[in-house]
C-alpha cells in the first residue's frame, strides 16, 4: 500500500495538466536494478513510401538505478529526427522516468507495478514540443517459461506548445518465451489511440506489431569481469493501420553494472 | 521517453496541429470495410478482445504451495548448496541469504528473477509454479563463482 501511496503521490505531484509515452520499449515491473548502474540506450526508425511516414527516427540515453527495493528512477535524453519537418537530429527532452514496483515479482496472480515519466522538452522556435507526462499501470504474468507484459499509459502535454489538450492512451503488449538468456524470441505490440473522447477511427489510430529478439550477455562469460551484463532487444514492427508506417525498426541496448 | 514518430505522426495527421504526411495519406486512401463501420464498434470489440486476454492471462490455475526448503546461502560468494530442489507445479518461496560482507544479486534468467541481497541480510523470492526441470541462477556480482541450478521434480 505505501508503494501505492508514493506511485499516486508521484503522478498527482506530476499531473498539472499532462501526457508522453515510450520510445518502443515495454516497461518491465521486474526491473528494479538496486545496487546497479543502467546505461540504456534505445532508438527507433519508421520506413514507408508515403512521403513523411518514413524516415523518421528517435534516440534515447538513459541513465538509471534501483532507488529503493521497488523504485526504479531514470533520467533520460531524448533525440528526434523528423525530416518531414526539416528537422535534424536534436536533444529534444529531458526525461524523469519512474517504475514502482507495487507486488513482489511471483507474490500475486500477476506483477504489478506503476509509470509515472515527465518528459521537459528543451526545444524551442520552429521545432518546439510540448511537456509531457505519461503514468499508468504495468502488468506482468508468467506462465511456465513465458513472460507476458502490458503497459496501459495516458499521456497528457503540458505547457504552452501543447497540440493536444486532453488524455492520450497509448498501449504495449510484450509476450516472450524464455527460451535461451543470449536470445529469446518475443512478439511485441504497440499502440497508440489518441486523446480520449476524440478517438480517431481505427484505421486512424497507430498500431504497430511484430517480432522482436531479446537476450542478454553476462560480461563474465564475455571476459569483461565477474559483474554486470549487455541486455539487448532487437525488432521490426509492422503497420497494422494504415496510419501506421508500414515498418519500423527498434533497438535497445543496455549495460548494468554493479557499484 | 522522447516524443517519438510514432506519437509524432498521431498528433500532427490526427489532431490537426500540424500539417503532417501520415495523416494527410491516411485520410485519403481508402478504408477496408472492417474499418468502415460506426466509429465505436472497433473500439469496443479490441477492449473487450484485449479484456478477455487479459483475463486469460491472469488467470492463475496453482494455488498450491510449498513452505519447507532449505535456505540458499551465499558464503564466500558461493551458494550452498548449489543445487537445490524443490516441488514442481506448486508455488513456493525461496529463502536467500548472504553471509558475505559485500552484497550480490540474486538472479535466474530461467526463472525471471534479480534480487539484491545485502551484507548479512535474507530475501524471499517468490517461484513456481515450475513445470519439471533445471532451472539455473547466479549471484549477478559474482558470476565466476556464484553459480547455482534448480531442479524442480
Amino acid at each position: 500500500m505505501t508503494r501505492l501511496i508514493y506511485a499516486l503521490a508521484a503522478a498527482f505531484t506530476l499531473l498539472v495538466p499532462l501526457r508522453a509515452r515510450a520510445d518502443f520499449h515495454v516497461i518491465s515491473p521486474y526491473e528494479i536494478d538496486l545496487g546497479e548502474l543502467e546505461i540504456e540506450h534505445n532508438g527507433s526508425a519508421s520506413f514507408d513510401h508515403r512521403p513523411g511516414v518514413g524516415g523518421q527516427q528517435s534516440y534515447t540515453l538513459e541513465l538509471g538505478t534501483g532507488l529503493t527495493p521497488w523504485w526504479h528512477s531514470e533520467i533520460e535524453f531524448g533525440f528526434n529526427n523528423d525530416p518531414s519537418m526539416g528537422q535534424p537530429t536534436l536533444l529534444t527532452q529531458v526525461v524523469s522516468e519512474n517504475m514502482f514496483q507495487l507486488t513482489e515479482p511471483g507474490q500475486a496472480v500477476a506483477d504489478f507495478g506503476f509509470f509515472v515519466e515527465y518528459g521537459q522538452t528543451v526545444t524551442h522556435g520552429s521545432y518546439a514540443g510540448a511537456n509531457e507526462i505519461t503514468f499508468g499501470p504495468v502488468i506482468a504474468k508468467e506462465i511456465g517459461r513465458t513472460t507476458h507484459t502490458v503497459n496501459l499509459f495516458l499521456t497528457r502535454q503540458l505547457g504552452p506548445d501543447q497540440t493536444s489538450h486532453g488524455l492520450d492512451f497509448n498501449f504495449a503488449w510484450q509476450s516472450r518465451w524464455n527460451l535461451w538468456a543470449p536470445l529469446s524470441p518475443a512478439i511485441e505490440i504497440y499502440g497508440d489511440t489518441g486523446t480520449l473522447g476524440s478517438m480517431p477511427g481505427f484505421a486512424q489510430q497507430q498500431l504497430i506489431a511484430g517480432p522482436v529478439a531479446v537476450g542478454r550477455l553476462h560480461l563474465h562469460d564475455l571476459g569483461l569481469g565477474n559483474a554486470g551484463q549487455i541486455k539487448y532487444e532487437l525488432g521490426w514492427l509492422f503497420g497494422v493501420t494504415q496510419a501506421s508506417p508500414a515498418g519500423t525498426l527498434r533497438w535497445r541496448l543496455e549495460l548494468e553494472i554493479p557499484f | 521517453m522522447v516524443r517519438t514518430p510514432f506519437r509524432e505522426a498521431l498528433e500532427t495527421g490526427l489532431m490537426g496541429a500540424r500539417p503532417s504526411g501520415i495523416g494527410r495519406v491516411a485520410r485519403r486512401a481508402p478504408l477496408p470495410a472492417v474499418f468502415s463501420r460506426a466509429a465505436a464498434g472497433p473500439h469496443v470489440r479490441a477492449l473487450a478482445a484485449a479484456a478477455v486476454l487479459l483475463a486469460a492471462v491472469l488467470a492463475d490455475g496453482s494455488p498450491a504451495r510449498a513452505d519447507d526448503l532449505p535456505t540458499l546461502v551465499l558464503r564466500q560468494h558461493r551458494f550452498v548448496p548449489d543445487r537445490i530442489q524443490v516441488p514442481a507445479h506448486v508455488k513456493f518461496q525461496l529463502k536467500v541469504q548472504n553471509t558475505d560482507d559485500s552484497s550480490d544479486e540474486f538472479e535466474s534468467v530461467d526463472l525471471n528473477r534479480e534480487k539484491l541481497v545485502g551484507p548479512g541480510k535474507t530475501i524471499t523470492v517468490f517461484l513456481g509454479p515450475l513445470d519439471p526441470g533445471e532451472y539455473k541462477f547466479f549471484g549477478d556480482f559474482h558470476q565466476d563463482t556464484a553459480q547455482g541450478v534448480l531442479i524442480a521434480k
